[in-house]
């Protein structure tokens, strides 16, 4: 178990120092300036060095290869659990102490914020433990009746985890309770991961073997109605994504109603637009680009010119988000009245800029590591500059000119740039991991 | 115009490879084995003819469309098979199915019904729960079903055992039965490759080695036993055409080209009780990579 936890720690160990490094900034921040949201950038910290790093592994085959070592189950899947839950958690909450620590040795004036950092610590060790039991198990794959229910049921638990937590962050002396119960559901989380670490291994490892055993022996054949091609891609994709993201959306929203923040309303509008379409977009990448990516080497095969293609392929990630921002739009305008509806429409407009060329750099680079690298840093330096463009120009919210001017050149580069990665590239064809994994969010059932 | 595939002067360089300049040429009709080492640069070549990354130099031409010029018509009339493609965003066999059916309105679905028995597939099975030499099958189904006029399939034999082998190659058959349809197949699978392919090309190190009618290319070598007399070792360099696979004392074995001039070579340097054994294309393979390794080391 050892020699397990060693190896994850050894081939990652970039990723880790580099989230290591930036959670060291995020005390540091926190010690500065105690009132700023950090929750969003806390949780990335989180996913980033904990599960996300062994969904990777095991889209590179990992379960079956350790499953053969001498290893019980249960010792690969907790050896698993500890890489990637509690050792990442502590490392954190040292590094974040140490950030404020240090800020606070320069700044001794200030007070020092040491609940908010062990709310944050704390918090960090109830991610990595929902995101591992989120993350690891295949619902669509292994497991039938009540497994396969509480599967989905942990999917789900961890979801309103997640973001209600993150509301959550900094409520704790004035929302318990509220903060107490998702409290409670990370614990209930972790403790899960750990308990069914030993399933999720044999899951992984060997869920082929165990699935074949239902197949129909004879063969059957149905000649499938209606239209089939790139606008059935377009519809499959398009629909699943819609409505995952819809209620995802949703889900954002109630938990917004329910937390209730004493922030003004115009602020908490654009604050949710915002957070809503990055979120929207990073999880359309994720879940439905990388998917997609994975066939590219069929999708090169078939009869669709290179321009075609690279129009399906950033139509699969503009569309649901243009269709989602509508949807955000026209439910805020009616709701909250015309005013509201404005910064969701910019919001979910803009963020169609690095959604594009998101896009270009996953065809680019292929569906691996080095894409989702890629894709985050171009999703929060977009975020970034477009607070510091804010900045400079000394408007709270972009122009919708200015807004024109960024979002076509970038779709066009976007559109240009992916069909050179087409025509020229062969990295993009070669099957690789992702972090989405087999997780049946983004492809299909 | 005879070949269905031609490729000429095609180059493409990696970083510690380069492939080519390949020159290639499948005859129309013919069922074309294109066989070499791992790394040789079979899958690079066969990833060209579809785009899937750009050459340096040459050209490349199936049923005398340019592969980039006219990719869609290319694409239309030729079919890919490999295990490495991906279904597993339809979910489900049947939908994977309408998808690419939707790309072709000559698809046949009565002869694709007929492949789903013989492969013992469903609609209903989910591509991820899929053996993988189900996926291959289902990959090779896709292919078949929609009638092309050329089939390029890349390693269609791995992971599957000797009755689904068997039934691949049948099925194969079947499909240049009428002389019309043309498979070019890159496999390990040598034994396969000799039974059923009209024609071979052996590629190694990115060039190409030999080429030519499978049972032509075999007869051209043969396994030679000889030997010398005793402490008396053979004059080095060898020559073209002859390459010593081991010996023992005065015992030799090698692997002996009968277009070149090895065999005269052999009688006027010393070799003596010459006997010659009709090859294998494995023994043929074998005996060439080997002669790679020596060269390497």
């Amino acid at each position: 178990m050892k020699r397990l936890i060693l190896d994850h720690f050894r081939r990652w160990w970039w990723i880790l120092a580099l989230g290591g490094a930036l959670e060291f900034k995020l005390g540091w921040s926190m010690a500065a300036d105690p009132a700023s949201h950090f929750e969003f950038w806390a949780f990335q910290l989180a996913l980033w060095t904990g599960a996300l790093l062994l969904s990777m592994d095991l889209q590179r085959g990992v379960a079956r290869a350790v499953a053969v070592l001498p290893l019980t189950a249960r010792q690969i899947g907790r050896g698993w659990w500890l890489a990637t839950v509690p050792a990442p958690a502590i490392a954190l909450a040292a590094l974040l102490f140490s950030g404020a620590e240090t800020q606070f040795h320069f700044h001794p004036n200030q007070v020092f914020p040491a609940n908010l950092l062990l709310m944050a610590s704390l918090f960090n060790l109830l991610w990595l433990g929902s995101t591992f039991t989120t993350i690891f198990p295949t619902p669509g794959f292994f497991g039938k009746g009540w497994e396969r229910l509480l599967t989905y049921f942990f999917a789900a638990l961890s979801l309103v985890m997640l973001f209600g937590s993150m509301m959550f962050f900094q409520d704790m002396s004035e929302k318990p309770y509220k903060c107490a119960l998702f409290v409670g559901m990370g614990a209930l989380l972790t403790v899960a991961g750990w308990l069914r670490a030993e399933r999720f291994v044999v899951g992984r490892a060997g869920f082929r073997l165990a699935a074949i055993r239902y197949k129909d022996p004879n063969g059957q054949y149905h000649a499938p109605g209606g239209y089939g091609g790139i606008p059935f891609l377009i519809r499959t994709t398009f629909v699943r994504m819609f409505l995952w993201v819809g209620a995802m959306i949703a889900l954002m929203a109630l938990l917004m109603q329910w937390h209730a923040q004493p922030t003004p309303r115009v602020v908490a509008i654009v604050t949710f637009a915002g957070t809503g379409s990055f979120m929207t977009c990073g999880f359309i990448l994720v879940f439905q680009l990388l998917p997609i990516l994975r066939q590219l080497r069929l999708l090169r095969t078939l009869p669709i010119s290179v321009p075609r293609l690279a129009v399906v392929v950033i139509a699969s990630v503009i569309l649901p988000l243009i269709a989602l921002g509508a949807l955000a739009t026209g439910v805020a305008g009616l709701a909250l009245g015309p005013q509201a509806a404005t910064p969701f429409l910019k919001s979910y407009t803009l963020i169609l800029a690095p959604a594009s060329l998101c896009v270009f750099f996953a065809v680019w680079r292929g569906a691996g590591a080095q894409a989702c690298a890629l894709l985050v840093v171009t999703l929060f330096g977009f975020q970034m500059a477009t607070l510091r463009l804010q900045t400079f120009l000394h408007v709270p919210e972009m122009p919708f000119s200015l807004i024109g001017l960024i979002v076509a050149p970038c779709v066009l580069l976007a559109f240009l740039f992916t069909c050179g990665a087409l025509r020229h590239g062969s990295r993009g064809y070669r099957v690789q991991a992702n972090p989405s994994g087999n997780f049946a969010w983004g492809t299909g059932r | 115009m005879n070949n269905a595939i031609e490729i000429r002067g095609l180059v493409k360089a990696y970083p510690g490879f380069q492939l080519g300049p390949l020159d290639l040429t499948v005859p129309r009709g013919a069922i074309y084995g294109l066989i070499g080492p791992n790394g040789a640069g079979k899958t690079t070549a066969i990833d060209m003819i579809f785009g899937m990354g750009s050459n340096d130099a040459g050209q490349i031409r199936v049923l005398g469309l340019d592969h980039r010029s006219d990719e869609v018509l290319l694409k239309r009339r030729a079919a890919y098979v490999s295990p490495d493609l991906s279904f597993q965003v339809w979910g489900k066999v049947g939908k994977t199915i309408r998808f690419v059916r939707g790309f072709y309105p000559g698809w046949d679905d009565a002869y694709c019904g007929a492949l789903m028995k013989a492969f013992h597939l469903s609609d209903s099975d989910r591509v991820a729960t899929l053996s993988f030499g189900a996926r291959t099958k289902l990959s090779l189904l896709l292919a078949l079903a929609r009638r092309p006029e050329v089939l390029i399939l890349d390693e269609p034999t791995t992971g599957l055992d000797a009755v689904s082998r068997q039934q691949v190659f049948s099925e194969l058959l079947k499909a240049v039965e009428d002389g019309e349809r043309t498979v070019l197949i890159s496999s390990h699978g040598l034994s396969d490759i000799e039974r059923f392919a009209d024609h071979v090309g052996m590629i190694r190190s990115g060039k190409l080695l030999l080429e030519g009618r499978t049972d032509e290319v075999v007869d051209r070598y043969r396994l030679a036993e000889f030997f010398t007399a005793d402490g008396a070792t053979l004059q080095s360099p060898e020559p073209e055409g002859l390459i010593i696979l081991k010996w023992n004392e005065n015992r030799w074995h090698a692997l002996l080209d009968r277009n070149s001039g090895a065999l005269n070579w052999l009688e006027t340097n010393g070799a003596q009780q010459i006997s010659l054994t009709r090859v294998t294309l494995e023994e043929l393979f074998v005996a060439l990579a080997k002669e790679e390794e020596g060269e390497g080391a």
